[in-house]
This record gives structure tokens, sequence and C-alpha cells, in this order.
């Protein structure tokens, strides 16, 4: 037994000596050779471009995300199609529908009537981009939007099409891109996480999310998205246990990090040193959360601009106040999560309530990122994960009908750093079941954003078990006609 | 043997020469016939021999010894074939680089120059290696000819690499270092920026002043103007017609397209970008943003350059260990991007913050384009240390206690174009004055700050240069619905009495409450006070008002008396998989659940049955005396969650001999009715019970059955 432990670390150290004298090395020469004078961090990827810092001047320094979980129905919100109305209760035609895989729900259904909106659109803003009056602070802000009618993805169930949206891949365990950001370009404040994640749901019909959804993957665990939730302790396990005070919180960190830096010492595994930065970071989160957290010093104009429903926690108008106030503090990545927008039936009316769940403090964000003149420098967000089809699921009656699940087409909307503004991008059918005009794939949109950052998304590479990872996989293009 | 193959080498070298002179004489005449094309190409393979060999037999005569002494035989001897092995390479060479030169896609001009350095240098090298043998081979004269030779070799090289890879080859990566300006969208021209640029790199290494191949230059716009042999080199407005556009659209075997095949061709967008230019061209002068916006080459700048664009300074780059130790847990210092080298630095904490932070990023105050102090305590005498960073470009002062002191000792900072206000204290008339001494300021944001409306609209008629961030104008805000009111108790079920806590999340809302179901008003009904207990079961409706804004939805919150719980409760029938909710605890334990609980995402407490009936059993360690049984259920009539059909609820002190003490049978739901959370409740004559059973049927609409939910029991 002993002679294995001894093996074990012999191998260890021989196998940690030679990727490191790999890695040092060789990285320092090409760290040397392409950028002299570069002020590098302690890891650096293979091209030479050491994470922490963007590749060119960014446009936007940090991400809102406000992720409609459930996939929203772009034919009831951003997506006009009258021809739909004219056509409801007819089938929809194979030529439009072509080879297209349908789900389980759907797929032994013995007709697919098409179905119209049974609300209305009007035009708004310079790019006279059609919003469904289900959304009518969004259309007010019209000018400040860049909607892309022609998003499409590759999964036609949530959590695939979740986990590619968030990680680039459909299998999970991916680094998500939260995390990629942290990493790509480091954090901004060191008193609380780089990517932060926050939940809220409406009263329709929901689909889960899970924490995975926000893993740091392969990539050093101080790049996990960190939950903040409602309530009292809104960083679970942040605050010290009763009888404890401050001072002694300290002398106990500072004790147990000799310690793991002992284990350090004798096992070498990086996730020790993750472990101790993470300690001293939660302790340095204990100021700056209630800080950040206190909605109570809100002037009474912000209630009014995000609506009443920002005081009360847990609700997605309070999330986005909250996104404001962390990404203000120089958090890199918000993440925002609303549920209950998977309408397979009862659409008409939960559809109306999860829109009047996020419009308004959606909306809100915008104009207070600009009136703060931080949307210069900030990234907003919005939409799902996929479509909904044009056809309806279940019964079709007079005022209710579902909709089922539908990659090949949806729209979302950005604002913000490095977005142009006012205009809409791509195009869907009459039918809005195929993409008519400048198809923009996840991979695209992935590569878009990094390219918002500052970071080209062919060079934000991690190698792990011998394959260099990238969040665009091995595709992606920037979409340039959205930029500024 | 050996002395046989220099005899047959020699003889094969003179052969050479004779041919390589007829070649030379009749090239021009020269047709190759296709199979013999493959030994031209064999000209870049070739060539590497000669210019090893040669250039190794200067250096060995150059540097070997110069007496014909014995023991130097062996080594002349070798010197010597070295020198017949490069020369007869050198014919060979010569003799396939005249075969390739006529293939199509060279011009003779182009490669004169090196054909006859070519045919020198292999004359040279073979009249070297004649004399050498002759007594001219000890002459002092001949110690010269490595020198010469090593001079033909290298410019022949040189010439034909240049032939190959392009002018300039070799030094293009130091000659084209020239840093590259990018000139901002607003004063950048057609031609100047776009066209010309395009013009140097592809067309005017032919088509310049001095070679003005095809009679055209494009060095100057006149020039461009008066065109070449042809004629006129374009008319503006037409494309079908203008030479340009011809010669470039032609297929590139033609011999007149352009750039000639061989060079390195136009891409598709340089090809657009000429055809626009044609097409749209007024005058050389001709600028950008006098274009349509949505123009297509607008479109398409503005896209092609956004990503070069940079800022308009470059610093030299911070030390490495300073930036190391800038950065602390209450200070970043971060990188703006990987090209200018400009810094941004950002304080957190002000527990933490102390002057002596500014002090040290002197250090970067060379780099430094952007500070945020916001919420440090920072004071006025600290702004002298911030006036020092004379390239900040942006300063953040929100919500720090600045004074229009402080303010003035800002004004140093020449290149300051963005700085935040929001949040201080600074009086109007100080920033009226103040701002005035800033020369570069863009933009000031001032929300937030004691500014009443009017004041910053004269802010910003004094300042029209400036963009003013005024922030969120509560004015044009509309009369918004306040949210109902909520209940903070963390049980509704209580023993003997509660005290009820509602709250509203605005501050400054009034909540009235009525306990008898009516919608409360705004005057009538009684105001919610922190005094108010209920001993009884009561649904209680509230409503929040305040001025300024709408009264609320209705808000009724459920407070329910449960006197006894069970010692066991047994579940005799199975919950539906995805309404398990706490078991059989779930129906004492005080927690009620909320509506949209048909979704399993969150189904939480209610537990379900829709297939059979809920049969829940209970047992007392000791006799109880009951009196009412009641129960609350979910009905969301849209999604099939109905009240339960009838329930019934069985008693006694003997476990085999229940008796049926009551039956609730709640009130079928209107078809559209919206969801909501009922309590249901019998009473009957007071009994004494060890047992008690309790089977609530769900509701069956002919042969639909629907979904049963149930949270909580109340037994009093």
């Amino acid at each position: 037994m002993e002679k294995e432990v001894i093996e074990h670390g012999f191998s260890m150290n021989r196998r940690r000596f030679f990727t490191g004298v790999g890695m040092g090395i060789g990285s320092m020469a090409l760290g040397s050779l392409l950028m002299p004078d570069l002020f590098s961090g302690s890891g650096s990827t293979e091209t030479g471009l050491a994470p922490g810092i963007p590749h060119f001047a960014p446009k936007a320094k940090r991400v809102i995300y406000l992720f409609q979980n459930g996939a929203p129905a772009q034919q009831e919100l951003f997506d006009y199609k009258p021809l739909l109305r004219e056509m409801t209760g007819k089938e929809i035609p194979a030529s439009v529908r072509g080879m297209q895989r349908l789900t389980g729900m759907t797929a032994y259904q013995s007709s697919l009537p098409l179905v119209g909106s049974f609300v209305d659109f009007k035009q708004y803003g310079q790019s006279r981009a059609w919003i469904s009056d289900l959304m009518p602070y969004t259309a007010k802000i019209a000018d400040d939007l860049c909607f892309i009618q022609s998003m499409y993805t590759e999964a036609i169930n949530h959590d695939p099409a979740l986990t590619f949206l968030q990680s680039g891949a459909q299998q999970g365990n991916r680094p998500s891109m939260g995390a990629w950001l942290s990493y790509g370009l480091g954090s901004e404040n060191k008193n609380l996480p780089a990517f932060t994640v926050l939940l809220s749901r409406g009263i329709g019909n929901g689909q889960g999310v899970y924490s995975k959804l926000w893993t740091n993957g392969f990539l050093d665990s101080v790049h996990q998205g960190v939950q903040f939730s409602k309530g009292e302790d809104p960083v679970l396990y942040l605050k010290d246990a009763e009888g404890l005070s401050r001072g002694e919180r300290r002398d106990m960190l500072d004790k147990l990090a000799e310690l793991n830096d002992l284990s350090y010492q004798e096992f070498g595994d990086p996730e020790i040193a993750s472990r101790i930065k993470q300690y001293e970071m939660a302790y340095r989160m204990q100021t700056a959360v209630p800080d950040v957290m206190d909605l109570s010093k809100e002037p009474d104009s912000i209630v009014n601009l995000y609506g009443p429903d920002c005081l009360v926690p847990g609700t997605f108008a309070a999330n986005c106040l909250l996104a404001r106030k962390l990404s203000e503090s120089g958090v890199r990545f918000v993440q925002l999560y609303h549920q209950g927008w998977d309408q397979h039936g009862n659409l008409p009316f939960e559809i109306a309530k999860q829109a009047k769940d996020v419009d308004q403090a959606s909306a809100a964000l915008v104009t207070d990122l600009k009136q703060r003149g931080l949307l210069d420098e900030t990234l907003v967000i919005w939409g799902g994960e996929f479509g909904r089809t044009s056809y309806t699921q279940g019964k079709l009656s007079m005022d209710n009908y579902g909709r089922d699940h539908h990659p090949r087409c949806f729209s979302i909307w950005m604002a913000g750093g490095g977005v142009k503004p006012g205009i809409v991008h791509g195009e869907t059918d009459e039918f809005g079941y195929n993409i008519a005009k400048d198809p923009v794939h996840v991979h695209d949109f992935h590569a878009t954003v990094l390219h918002m950052l500052g970071l080209n998304h062919e060079q934000l590479i991690f190698k792990h078990q011998g394959r260099r990872y990238r969040l665009t996989d091995v595709s992606g293009k920037v979409v340039n006609n959205i930029l500024v | 043997m050996k002395y046989r193959l220099t005899v047959i080498a020699e003889q094969l070298l003179l052969v050479l020469n004779l041919f390589t002179v007829f070649l030379l004489l009749f090239s021009e005449k020269l047709e190759l016939p296709y199979w013999m094309q493959p030994a031209g190409r064999m000209h870049p393979m070739m060539l590497h021999f000669p210019i090893t060999l040669l250039l190794l037999w200067a250096v060995m005569h150059f540097f070997g010894e110069k007496e014909q002494n014995q023991p130097q035989k062996g080594f002349n001897h070798i010197k010597q074939l070295i020198l017949l092995a490069g020369t007869l390479t050198a014919g060979i060479t010569v003799v396939a680089g005249i075969f390739l030169s006529r293939e199509s896609s060279y011009t003779s001009e182009e490669i004169s120059w090196h054909k006859w350095t070519g045919a020198i240098l292999f004359f040279l090298s073979g009249m070297i290696y004649a004399t050498g043998k002759t007594k001219w081979g000890l002459h002092r004269m001949y110690q010269f000819t490595p020198v010469l030779l090593a001079s033909a070799v290298i410019m022949t090289g040189h010439l034909g690499g240049e032939i190959t890879h392009g002018d300039q080859y070799v030094l293009n990566p130091i000659l084209s270092r020239k840093p590259v300006e990018q000139v901002p969208f607003d004063s950048m021209q057609v031609y100047n920026d776009l066209v010309k640029p395009l013009l140097e790199k592809k067309c005017m290494s032919c088509h310049n002043q001095q070679k003005m191949k095809g009679e055209l230059s494009l060095a100057d716009t006149l020039a461009i103007m008066k065109g070449g042999k042809t004629g006129e080199l374009f008319i503006p407005g037409e494309t079908a017609t203008s030479l340009l556009l011809q010669r470039i659209h032609l297929p590139i075997e033609d011999e007149h397209h352009m750039p000639p095949q061989g060079k390195i061709q136009l891409s598709a967008e340089e090809l657009s970008l000429l055809e626009w230019w044609v097409k749209n061209h007024t005058s050389f002068k001709q600028r950008l943003n006098t274009l349509p916006s949505d123009d297509s080459l607008v479109v398409w700048v503005k896209s092609r350059f956004n990503q070069t664009e940079v800022p308009g300074y470059k610093f030299r780059p911070a030390e490495a260990a300073i930036l190391a130790q800038l950065n602390t847990s209450y200070c970043s210092v971060l990188p703006s991007d990987r090209e200018t080298n400009a810094l941004e630095a950002r304080l957190f904490n002000q527990e933490t913050y102390a002057a002596k932070q500014l002090e040290d990023l002197k250090e970067i105050s060379e780099q430094l384009v952007s500070l945020s102090l916001s919420k440090m305590p920072v004071k006025d005498d600290d702004l002298k240390k911030v006036a020092i960073f004379n390239n900040l470009r942006r300063l953040d002062l929100s919500f720090t206690t600045v004074s229009t002191k402080g303010l003035r000792e800002l004004t140093k900072l020449e290149h300051l174009e963005k700085l935040s206000l929001a949040g201080t204290p600074l009086p109007f008339q100080g920033m009226l004055d103040v701002l005035r001494e800033f020369k570069q300021l863009k933009t000031v944001g001032i929300w937030n700050t004691s500014l009443t409306a009017t004041e910053m609209k004269q802010l910003e008629q004094a300042y029209p240069g400036i963009r003013f961030l005024k922030g969120f104008d509560p004015e044009q805000a509309e009369m918004l619905k306040l949210n109902p009111p909520q209940l903070k108790n963390k049980s509704q079920v209580f023993k003997d009495s509660i005290k009820v806590e509602l709250r509203h999340p605005i501050k400054g809302t009034t909540i009235r409450y009525t306990i008898n179901g009516k919608e409360p008003d705004s005057t009538g009904s009684p105001e919610f006070e922190s005094n108010l207990v209920f001993k009884g079961t009561t649904v209680i409706t509230t409503k929040a008002f305040k001025s300024g804004w709408y009264a609320s939805d209705i808000a009724s919150f459920g407070l329910y008396k449960n006197s006894f719980i069970p010692d066991s409760v047994n579940i005799e029938t199975p919950l539906n998989a995805v309404h398990q909710a706490e078991g059989a605890a779930t129906f004492f334990n005080g927690m009620l659940g909320s509506l949209g609980a048909n979704n399993p995402a969150w189904a939480n407490f209610w537990a379900g049955v829709r297939k059979n009936e809920m049969t829940v059993s209970c047992f007392f360690n000791q006799p109880v005396w009951i009196s009412s049984f009641g129960l609350r259920f979910m009905i969301e009539e849209s999604t099939g969650i109905f009240p339960p059909g009838v329930v019934e609820i069985w008693g006694g002190k003997d476990k085999d001999k229940l008796k049926l003490l009551g039956k609730i049978k709640p009130s079928t739901p209107q078809k559209g009715s919206a969801p909501s959370m009922e309590y249901g409740e019998s009473q009957f004559k007071k009994t004494e019970i060890l047992y008690l059973k309790i089977i609530a049927h769900p509701h069956v609409n002919k042969k639909d059955r629907h979904l049963l939910l149930v949270d909580e029991f109340f037994l009093n």
C-alpha cells in the first residue's frame, strides 16, 4: 500500500513536472514573442493570449442576460405574422413544414392547424419594429433595441436547448457563457463573484432551471456562477454564525488558509488554491453583498420605473433592479432566469401574465442603465431557448390554443454596448416557421456577444483532456450587421 | 572511373553552354511543346542546387589554402568538383528557367533581369571552372572570383524570389509597419481612405509613375483621370463600359485580366468597392458621411472598420510588477484592451478606502484613462491626487461628497470626457461655474442630485456641447397600480390566536381590510395596524392605497385555526406521482401551497389524487373532542383542478366502528372562473375520538375524473 502511495505521488509529480515545463516555458516564449510587454496573470492559453484581458477594445464590459425560460412564443411578442390570422384553422402546408421533426407532444396529432396571434401588433421606433400589445413598455424603448428575428437552434427540448444556449453544447458540463466571460475578462470587482444568477418565475407553465446551467465546467471553479436567492440570505451560508464576530471569522479563515496551503503544497491540486481564493472572496462578500442587495435606498422614481414589484424579493422586477446594481458594481455577467414561458396550452391567458411580469422591468432596466450612462458598456440580452410553432398544440378553440417547441426560428432582442440600436435583423417567412433572411445560429450569437466584449471567439480557448474547447465549439460567425 | 565521369560532366557543361546561348538568342520565338513544360517547372526545385553548391565553393575557396601544396590536393580536388556540379546544375536551372518563362503567365519585362543575371551567373561560373584548371587559377585576380560569384548568386536568387513572392517580399514586414492611422468615420474620404490604399496595394507596383505599364499610372488623381494606352480608366456612373471594371472582371486566364495571373488578386470586397467607386464617384474628395446611412458602402465601412477601431492614444506599457502590486481586493486596475496599454482603475469598499490608494496609482498616472471612485468617502484634498492623472478620460465620482472646490481641482484634467457627479451634494451654481473650465467634457452624470428639473435644463442650455445624464424623470412616469399587500406570517395555521403581519413593500402605503369577504374601500374599511389578532379561522381581504398610485388589486389570506395534531397520520390510497408533497406529513405541517401547482416544477405542498379517492387516517394517543373538520383545496378550472366531489369524515374511539361525522360537498366551479384556493368545513356534534378517517373523492364529471389537490387539514 505504501509503495502505491509513493508511486502515485511520483507519477503525479512527474506528470505535473512535464505539463508544467511544457506549458510554462512554451507559453512564456510564445507570450514574449507575441506580446513582449503584456501584463499577464498566472495562466495563459495556448495562443499565448493570457485570459483576463480582452483581445481588442471592447464595446461592452458587462452582460445582463434576461433569460426567458421555457421559450416565449415569438408569434405573440415580436414576430408579427398577419397571414397566420387569415389562415387560422387551416392545416400548415407541407411545403412549409418540410421534413421538420416534431416533439412527441404533437408528432401524433391528427392535424396541425395554423393559429394566428390573439393579440394585436403595432409598429414602433425608427426601425418600425412590430411589437405586440402585450409588451407596451418594451415598445416604448424600441429605438434602443436590436431585434433578431432569425435566431435558430439545434435542440427541440428545453433542457438541451437551454444548455446549448448557455454553454454552446447540448450535453452539459461545458462552461456556461458567464464562466467563459469570467475566464476571458477576469473579475472587475473582487468583492463579488464575476458571474451571478437570479431566478424568478411567473404563473405560466414552467420548466426547471438547474445549477448545471451556471457551471464552470472544466474551467477553474472561481468562474462558477453564484446564485443569489430571494429572502434574508441572498447568498447561502454567507452570514456569520450567531456569536461569531468578524475578527474571529478572520482568524478562522487565516488558520484555514494555512491548512489548505499545506495540503496544496502536498498535493498541488489547483482546486485547493481556488478554494482558498473563494473563502477570501466570501469574506469580502459579507460586506459587499448586503450593500448591493439593499433596495431600500432606491428613490421613488426607480420604483415607479421598474414597477412596484421591484421591491418584492424574488420577482422578475426585483431581479432586474438587482441585476442593475450588481452590474453597476462590476459583476461581469448577471444571468436572470424567468420561468413559466412553456405555453403548450392555455397560451393566451398564460402569456399575457408572463409578459406583464417582465415587460415593464425589462424596459426599465434598459432605461435605467441608459440614464446612468451605463448602457454604453453593458449588453442586455432578452430571449428564450427556442421558438414556438405556428400551428396549435391540442384543440384549437375560439379563444384558446397552445404552441409546441420550435427550434427553427425565434426572436430575441439585445440592447446596449456594441449593439446597433433601433434595428431589426433577420426575417422569418410569412408563416413564421422558417427563416427567410440572415439566420443567426446559437454559435453565431455567442461569437457576436464575445466580440462585443472584446473577445475573439476563436481565441478564447481552454485545453482540457487533450482537446481545445471554445464556447462556439468549432463554428460561429460574428454577425457584423448588428454591431455598432 | 572517377576521372571519366568528370570528363563527361565537363563535356555536358560545354553542350549546356551552347544550348543556353541558343535559347537566349531565340527564346522569344520559342514555342514550348506541352510535354516539355514539366522540364520548365523543375526550375524552382533545381535552383537550390547551384545556389548551395556555388556558395559552398565560394566559401571554400575564399577561406581555403591558396598554395597548391601536397596536403591541400584532396581539398582542392573536392572544391573543383563542387564548382563543376554547381555550374552544371546552374546550367540546367537556366535552361529550365527559360522554358518556364515561356508559359503564358509571365511577362517578359518581369523576368528579363532575372533571366540575364542567371545566364551571366552560369557563364561566369563556367569560366571560373575552366580558368581554375589553368595557370590563371593561380593569378592574384582569381582570388576575387568567389566574391563575384557569390554576389551573382545572391542577386539572381533575389530577383527570382521577387517574381514568385512579390516586390519587397523580404523587407515588407519592416517597410509596411508604418502605423496605420484609423481615420474616424466622419472625416473618411472614399478615394483617399478606401480606394487609394487598395490601388497602392494591388495595382501600383506596375502602374506607377516609373513603370507605367500599359501607359497607365495610378500615382495621382490627374494620372488616374488621364487613363492609359487603351483609353480612359473609367467614366463615373458607367459600370458597363468602364475599362477598369472590364479588366478586373475578365476571366483570370484572359491576358488582359487585372491584376495579371500570378499576382495577388482582388478580393470580393475589393471588387465591390471598385464597382461602387466607378458607379458613384463624384469627386476625389467625396466624404463618407455625406452619403445616406443605408448606402451599401457606409454599411460596409462601418462593419468593416469597426473591429480595428482604436482609441486615439497609446501608452508605454506599465510594469507588470507594479500592476500586480496595485491590484488588491479593494482596488482593481485592469487593461482596457491589448493595444493601447491603457488602464482602468476602480476602488471598492468604503470602509477600506484610504487616500493612499490614490497616491499608489501615481505609478500608472500615464496609462490611467478611467477611474471610478463611486461611493468612496473622497475628500476634496484627495482630488488633488486625482488631478495628476493627466490622461484620464473617464472619472466616476457618483455618490461621493465632492464639493465645488474639489471639482475645480479636476479642471486640470484636460482630456476628461466623461464625468459622473450623480448623487453628489454639488450645488447648481457651483456646477454651472466650474464645468466651464473643463476643456473636453462630453458627458456629465447629474442624476440623483439636488438639482431641479429647471436647473438641469439651464445646465443643458449653458453647455450645448455636453450631454447630461439626468436620470429618470418621475414627472414622465405614468400612474401605476400598487402591488397587493403581502402576508409575512411564517405559517398561516395557528393553534390559539395569530397576530396578523401584513406588509407592503412600498413605503407610505395604507392597507385596508375586511373580514367578510367584501372588497375593502378607501374610506370605510378599517386600516390595518400591527396589533391585529385573530382567534378563529378568518379570511382577511386586503387592498393597498397610496396617493399618486392606483389602489392595488385585492389580496385575500386565510388564517386557519387548528387545535389538534394527530399522533400518527397514514395515507391509505396512493397519491399522484407528481403530487406526493410531503406524504402523510402534508396535512398537518402548517405549510400552505400556492397557485400554479398543476406544474410539476412547483407542486410543493399539494397532495393530489385523480384515479382514486384520497383516504387519510389519523390516530390520537389520547382521546380528543372535535366538533369540526376543515380542509383547503385548489381550483383551477382551466387546467382541470377541481374541488372534491365529496369529503366524508369518519371518526370514533373504536377503529372498526367509525361513524360518519359529517360531509363536505363544495360547489362545482363555473366554467372560466379564475383559479383560487378554497376552504371547506363541516361542523358536527362534539364527539370524542381516537380514530379519524377522511375520504375525499375527486370530482367526477361523466367519464372525466378531475384532479384534486389538498394542502392542509384543520381539526377543531
